[in-house]
C-alpha cells in the first residue's frame, strides 16, 4: 500500500465520505458531495494528475477484474498516485433487483472507486425504445469529474449515445439513471463505456417532464414527452412504473377532454342568453326588465303601476331563465353540459366516459448513490 | 260532583222546550248551521247520491282523465332538513312533472341539498334568491321558469300523499276553474295535545269545512301548503302579493277576476303542525290578521254589486268571513260578558249545557269525518280528546278576537317578521 501523504489525505476524506453516506437524506448527502468536490478542487496536483490513466491499460485491468471477479485491480493500475480497489464479486447478484452488494472493499482509490453491484445497461435507441439489456457486475466511478465507466461482455459497440443504467444499490429496489456515453472501447470481447449521468431535464430521457402527463392542446388529451408505446416498453422491462394521476371525464366519442360550461338543457349549446329579472319588493312581482321599462326611460312596475323605482330600495335584479339561440328553448335554467371541440359533440356529464390518466415514475440514481455504494 | 251533576240534569229536565231552545239559541242559530248543519247536509246529500248510484248501477269511481302539464314550486327558507322528504314524495309521481325549488335566501344548506338531488334529475331546477324577499316573491320567482299549464305550490316542510297531484289537477278539466285547494292534514298528529287538537280541527275545518264551502261556491282560500293554480291566470294578475295571507289573497283575486275556486278533498298534503301553544297563537293571529287585511280592506270591492265582476257567492263568502271572524266573535264576547254580568244560580248550569251541546256537535262532526276520511284509524285514535275540543275552540275564538281587534286598531300584520323588513317598509299597508 502506498504511504504517501496523498494517500493519507485521501484516507481522511474517505472517512468523512463514509460518514456522509450514512446521512439520512439526499440533501445531507448532496452537501457531503459538495464538500468532497470543494476539498478535491483545492487539492494539489498529484491526485488529479493520476486520473488520465492510459485508457486501454485501465480498461484491460478493469475488464480482467470484472471478468475474473476477484482479481486485484490495484495491481493492474500502475499510476503512482492512484490505487485501485479489490472487490469480491457476489455471484448471486441480480441485474435489477437482487440483494445488496456483498462485495467487500479491500482497497480504495484516490478519485476513482469501483461499485461492486450487479448492474444492467439498457441502451436507449434513437427512437427512445429500450435496446438489448446488458448485464455487468459493477462500474467504476470517478467522483472528481463525475464519469462512470462500465465494462460489459459485448463484442460490438452500443449503437447509441445514451443508456439507462439500473442497479439495486440500496438492497431494496432498483434505481435508474440515464448515462450519456462519452467514449466506448472494445477489447477482447468486452466493451467499456464511459459517460456521465444526465441531470438536465431537457436531455434526460427519464426526466419528470417526459414521464408526467400534460395536456396537449392540439388534440384535447393528455400526452407525455415520449410516445406512449415507448413508455410502455420501458414500463414492461421495469424501468418506469405507472401510477394513477387522475380520473377524468372525456368525450364518449373520441375520448378527448371536453369543455365544461353552462348549457341549454334542450340542446346543450352554450349560445344562450340569460334574461334579467326585476323583483319589485312592494308587490312581490318578478318580471323581465323590459316589462318594467317606460318610454320615458324610467322603471315602472307592470303589476302595481308603481313608478320611479330605485334599485336597492324598491327592487333588485335577479337572474331569470335562459333563451337558447340555437334551439329557441326558454324558460329553463342552464345546466352543466360538455362540449368536445375535437369531434364537436355536445353531451351531458352523465354520458361522459371516465378515463384514467397515468403518470410514470422511477427511482432515480445519482452519482452520490454510486459513490456511497462504493464505500 | 254527583250532586252537581244531578242538579244540572234536574235543571235541564225542568226546562220547557221553549226555554231550552231560547237558552241554546246562540248555538243553534249560529254555530249549528255554520259548522254542523253544513257537514250533515253534505253527508246526507252524498249518502242519497250513493244510494241512487247503487240503484241505477252507475259507476262514479274517480278516474284521472285530465293530465295537464304541471310544475310544482317549493319555496322555502332554511328547510334543508325537511326538503328531501318533500321532494321524495312528489318527484316522479306525475308524468312530465317539473319541480322548481326556490331558496328564499336561506342561511342553511337548502340550496346544496336541492342541488344534490337536481344533479341526478333533469326535472328539478333550483333557484336561489339573492336575498330573502318573502314567500310571495319566492313563489313568483319560479313562474318565469315554467311554461306548464298548472302551477302547484307545496310547502317545503310538507309531503304529498299518494296521487295528490293527480287529484288536484282533475278539477282543471273545467275551464272556469283557476285554483284548486288541496286538503291539508297533520303529519305529526300524535306529538302532543296541541298537535292532536289541530289534527282534529284540520279534519273538521279543512277536510269537511271546505267540502261544504266548495259546494256552496264560497271557498275563499287555498292553503299555501298545497294549492294548484292555472298558470296563465295567475301570471296575468301578477301572481302572489306580499303576505302574510298571500294564499288567500291570490284566491280572492282569482275570484274577483271571475274564475272559480274548488276544493279537492282527496288531494292530501301532510304538514307539520306547530307543537307549542305560543307558536299556535302566533300562527292563528297571523291568519286572522289576514282576514281583516284582505276581506275587510283590500278586497272589500268583492261585495260591491256595482263592480264589473260582482258575483253573489263572492258577497256570500265575504259575509261569511265578516260574520264568523269578526261580528260573531264580538257578539260572543258580549254575550259572555252579559251572562257573567247577570250571573245567577243557573248560569253555570247554562254553561254546562252549552258544553254538552258542543260535545254533541263534535261527535256528530266526527261521524261525518269518519264517513269521508281515508285514514279512519287516526281519527278514532284522536277521538278521546273530543270532550276537550270545545275548550280548544274557545281558545281559538279568544285568539281570533284578540287578533282581529289588534289588526283593526294597530295593523300589526305589517310589522310581522313573516315578511322581511325591506319589503314591509315599501309594501302597501291596507
Amino acid at each position: 500500500m502506498p504511504t504517501s501523504p496523498n494517500f493519507k489525505r485521501v484516507a481522511t476524506k474517505r472517512g468523512r465520505g463514509s460518514r456522509a453516506s450514512a446521512l439520512p437524506n439526499n440533501a445531507s448527502r448532496a452537501t457531503a458531495l459538495a464538500n468532497h468536490a470543494q476539498r478535491d478542487s483545492v487539492l494539489p496536483t498529484t491526485a488529479f494528475d493520476a486520473s488520465p490513466l492510459p485508457m486501454t491499460q485501465a480498461l484491460a485491468s478493469g475488464n480482467s477484474d470484472l471478468a475474473s471477479g476477484n482479481s486485484d485491480l490495484a495491481s493492474s493500475v500502475s499510476a503512482p498516485t492512484m490505487s485501485a480497489q479489490v472487490i469480491r464479486q457476489d455471484e448471486s447478484a441480480h441485474p435489477l433487483d437482487g440483494p445488496a452488494p456483498t462485495g467487500r472493499r479491500i482497497n480504495t482509490t484516490i478519485s476513482t472507486q469501483s461499485v461492486r453491484c450487479a448492474m444492467s445497461v439498457i441502451p436507449v435507441r434513437i427512437d427512445q425504445t429500450p435496446g438489448e439489456i446488458c448485464e455487468t457486475p459493477g462500474c467504476t466511478v470517478d467522483r472528481v469529474n463525475g464519469t462512470i465507466s462500465i465494462t460489459m461482455q459485448r463484442d460490438e459497440q452500443l449503437p447509441t449515445r445514451m443508456v439507462v443504467i439500473a442497479a439495486n444499490l440500496n438492497g431494496r429496489f432498483p434505481t435508474f439513471a440515464t448515462l450519456r456515453i462519452a467514449d466506448q472501447y472494445r477489447m477482447d470481447g468486452q466493451l467499456r463505456i464511459e459517460g456521465t449521468i444526465v441531470n438536465e431535464p431537457a436531455d434526460d430521457f427519464l426526466s419528470a417532464q417526459k414521464l408526467s402527463p400534460r395536456i396537449e392542446a392540439q388534440n384535447f388529451s393528455f400526452g407525455y414527452g415520449a410516445p406512449r408505446e415507448v413508455l410502455k416498453q420501458w414500463e414492461s422491462i421495469g424501468v418506469i412504473r405507472r401510477y394513477l394521476v387522475d380520473r377524468i371525464l372525456t368525450c364518449p366519442g373520441c375520448n378527448s377532454i371536453p369543455t365544461w360550461r353552462n348549457a341549454c338543457p334542450g340542446c346543450g349549446s352554450a349560445r344562450f342568453e340569460t334574461r334579467q329579472l326585476i323583483h319589485h319588493f312592494a308587490c312581490a312581482h318578478i318580471g323581465e326588465t323590459h316589462s318594467f321599462e317606460t318610454p320615458e326611460g324610467g322603471l315602472s312596475c307592470p303589476k302595481c303601476r308603481a313608478k320611479h323605482l330605485i334599485v336597492g330600495a324598491d327592487f333588485q335584479y335577479t337572474s331569470g331563465p335562459l333563451e337558447c339561440l340555437d334551439c329557441a328553448e326558454s324558460g329553463c335554467q342552464p345546466v352543466l353540459g360538455c362540449m368536445c371541440h375535437r369531434c364537436m359533440h355536445r353531451f351531458a356529464p352523465s354520458e361522459a366516459t371516465e378515463m384514467e390518466v397515468h403518470g410514470y415514475h422511477f427511482e432515480r440514481m445519482d452519482l452520490l448513490d454510486l459513490v456511497a455504494a462504493s464505500q | 260532583m254527583d250532586t252537581i251533576l244531578k242538579e244540572w240534569t234536574y235543571w235541564i229536565s225542568s226546562l220547557h222546550l221553549n226555554e231550552l231552545l231560547l237558552i241554546l239559541s246562540p248555538i243553534l242559530l249560529v254555530d249549528g248551521p255554520r259548522y254542523l248543519l253544513g257537514s250533515l247536509l253534505i253527508a246526507l246529500s252524498d249518502g242519497i247520491n250513493q244510494c241512487w248510484d247503487w240503484v241505477t248501477r252507475r259507476d262514479r269511481s274517480p278516474t284521472f282523465s285530465h293530465a295537464p302539464s304541471v310544475c310544482v314550486i317549493i319555496a322555502g327558507l332554511n328547510e334543508a332538513d325537511s326538503l328531501p322528504r318533500t321532494l321524495e314524495s312528489l318527484l316522479g309521481t306525475y308524468p312530465g312533472l317539473q319541480t322548481i325549488v326556490v331558496d328564499d335566501g336561506s342561511t342553511d344548506e337548502m340550496t346544496q341539498v336541492a342541488n344534490d338531488v337536481a344533479v341526478t334529475r333533469n326535472d328539478l331546477s333550483v333557484i336561489t334568491m339573492p336575498t330573502r324577499g318573502g314567500k310571495s316573491s319566492a313563489l313568483n320567482a319560479a313562474l318565469p321558469f315554467t311554461s306548464a299549464d298548472i302551477v302547484i305550490c307545496v310547502d317545503s316542510d310538507s309531503h304529498l300523499a299518494e296521487n295528490a297531484i293527480w287529484e288536484v289537477v282533475q278539477p282543471f278539466a273545467d275551464a272556469s276553474v283557476a285554483a284548486v285547494s288541496g286538503s291539508i292534514q297533520i303529519r305529526n298528529s300524535f306529538t302532543n295535545l296541541v298537535s292532536r287538537f289541530q289534527s282534529l280541527e284540520y279534519m273538521r275545518c279543512i277536510f269537511i269545512g271546505r267540502m261544504f264551502t266548495c259546494r256552496l261556491g264560497t271557498l275563499g282560500i287555498a292553503s299555501g301548503a298545497f294549492a294548484a293554480f292555472r298558470r296563465e291566470v295567475i301570471a296575468q294578475m301578477g301572481a302572489w302579493d306580499v303576505g302574510p295571507g298571500e294564499d288567500a289573497d291570490l284566491v280572492l283575486r282569482i275570484r274577483k277576476a271571475g274564475h272559480n275556486v274548488v276544493f279537492a278533498p282527496y288531494a292530501q298534503c301532510l304538514t307539520n303542525a306547530v307543537t307549542k301553544w305560543s307558536a299556535l297563537t302566533r300562527q292563528r293571529r297571523r291568519w286572522e290578521w289576514a282576514v281583516v287585511t284582505l276581506e275587510m280592506r283590500k278586497h272589500l270591492d268583492l261585495a260591491n254589486p256595482l263592480q264589473k265582476n260582482f258575483r253573489f257567492n263572492n258577497l256570500l263568502m265575504l259575509m261569511d268571513r265578516w260574520a264568523y271572524s269578526v261580528v260573531l266573535q264580538y257578539s260572543f264576547a258580549a254575550y259572555i260578558i252579559w251572562v257573567t254580568w247577570h250571573f245567577h244560580e243557573h248560569t253555570l248550569f247554562q254553561f254546562g249545557l252549552f258544553y254538552a251541546v258542543y260535545v254533541c256537535f263534535e261527535i256528530l262532526q266526527l261521524l261525518v269525518v269518519l264517513l269521508y276520511s281515508m285514514d279512519r284509524r287516526t281519527v278514532l285514535k284522536l277521538a278521546w280528546i273530543m270532550p276537550f275540543m270545545p275548550f280548544y275552540y274557545l281558545y281559538l275564538r279568544l285568539i281570533t278576537l284578540w287578533a282581529v281587534t289588534e289588526e283593526l286598531v294597530d295593523r300589526p300584520s305589517y310589522r310581522d317578521s313573516f315578511v322581511p323588513q325591506h319589503v314591509r317598509q315599501v309594501t302597501w299597508h291596507w
